[in-house]
């Protein structure tokens, strides 16, 4: 297995994780002309979530752009995002995962990935940003479990020089602490170290 | 403005009906076929995670639920990256495989699960669909040892309680 070298120092631990509990199931219809990844946070949001973790499951898009990594040279990370690629819709989704989380100005941040096929029949995959993908006609279907305990939040990782999402606990494991509306960023989770 | 009358319909020769689909009895159970298993049980704890850079994505996964106790779980969902991905598809030990070269391979999909091995440790099949930097998707069976975690890959478990466990 071949392994890259990042810019910055390997961080311990290896596996960082949470444990939480399902706060329940959500199906949403993202509808026609609302963006995706806009729709689904502002329906989340509105309802109070600030965890989840997202199923695509169906639906269309009226467009859509995507971009994927590309290997980067300048020693400042290893890869980037390309130039996006633009579908003509209807876009069909096929499927796709994400995650709603925390941004690290405290506000609701959507990272989702999709498979989908475009109005000429080509299977396409990639990170969706936000505002590029309005619903079809048909909208798009979501499944949506809710997190309870635990979200991701996005920090500033020194190894690979890049904000990524690191899970946290959202609540004190303890009933008795007064303090279960404020976000614990260290987390109640278990520490694994590499090999 | 005078209408134009619409062509008549050529008629079509009737379509035979089409057999009448019988289902199947409850126990279907044909001499040489085996019974479907099927396992009772309830959904258990969440685990929310993160996998650092170089670290397998199927051993880290099982890393992550031993970690925890988890005997079994499924995928709730799964966004990240690998340095370079490998894919098998087919059955056994007659499975194919596929090397896509990164780094920067997106992991579109994930599903799968972690049931305990003959030891009891968690061993997870996880199955996926990914795409290269020429947005190329391809999809299959993540192969152990084969597939480095390139920036993060965050994932979501849930713990799968069998009746039975």
């Amino acid at each position: 297995m071949r392994t890259i070298r990042q810019p910055g120092t390997p961080e311990k631990p290896r596996l960082l994780s949470v444990p939480a509990s399902n706060g329940g199931e959500l199906r949403l219809v993202v509808a026609e002309g609302r963006d995706l990844v806009c729709g689904l946070i502002a329906a989340l949001s509105a309802r109070g979530i600030r965890s989840a973790a997202i199923t695509l499951v169906g639906g269309t898009l009226a467009r859509a752009q995507y971009v994927t990594c590309i290997p980067c040279d300048d020693g400042d990370r290893v890869v980037a995002y390309g130039a996006p690629t633009a579908i003509d819709g209807p876009v069909s989704i096929v499927g796709g995962n994400g995650f709603l989380g925390i941004g690290e100005g405290g506000q609701p941040v959507l990272h989702c990935h999709a498979v989908l096929v475009g109005r000429d029949g080509k299977l396409h995959g990639g990170h969706l940003p936000p505002s590029q993908c309005p619903a079809g006609r048909s909208g798009a279907v979501v499944h949506a479990a809710i997190i309870d305990g635990a979200t991701l939040t996005i920090r500033h990782d020194y190894e690979t020089n890049l904000p990524v999402f690191h899970p946290a606990a959202l609540e004190p494991a303890t009933v008795e602490n007064d303090a279960r509306d404020r976000m614990s960023t260290h987390g109640k989770g278990v520490a694994h170290g590499l090999g | 403005m005078a209408l134009a009358k619409a062509p008549k319909k050529p008629k079509r020769a009737e379509a035979p009906k089409p057999a009448l689909v019988v289902a199947p009895p409850p126990n279907d159970e044909r001499p040489g076929t085996l019974a479907t298993l099927i396992e009772r049980g309830t959904y258990g704890r969440m685990l929310l995670a993160r996998v650092r850079p170089n670290v397998d994505l199927v051993t880290g996964v099982e890393r992550i639920c031993a970690a925890h106790g988890i005997r079994h779980a499924v995928v709730r969902s799964c966004v990240g990256s690998l340095v370079d991905a490998a894919l098998g598809y087919g059955e056994g030990d007659s499975m194919t495989l596929i090397t896509v070269e990164g780094p920067g391979i997106e992991v579109l999909t994930l599903g799968g699960e972690v049931r305990p091995d003959e030891d009891g440790k968690p061993m997870a099949t996880l199955r996926g669909t990914i795409s290269d930097s020429d947005a190329s998707i391809y999809g299959g069976e993540f192969v152990r040892g084969g597939n480095p975690i390139c920036i993060t890959l965050e994932i979501a478990l849930q713990e799968w309680l069998p009746e039975s466990d």
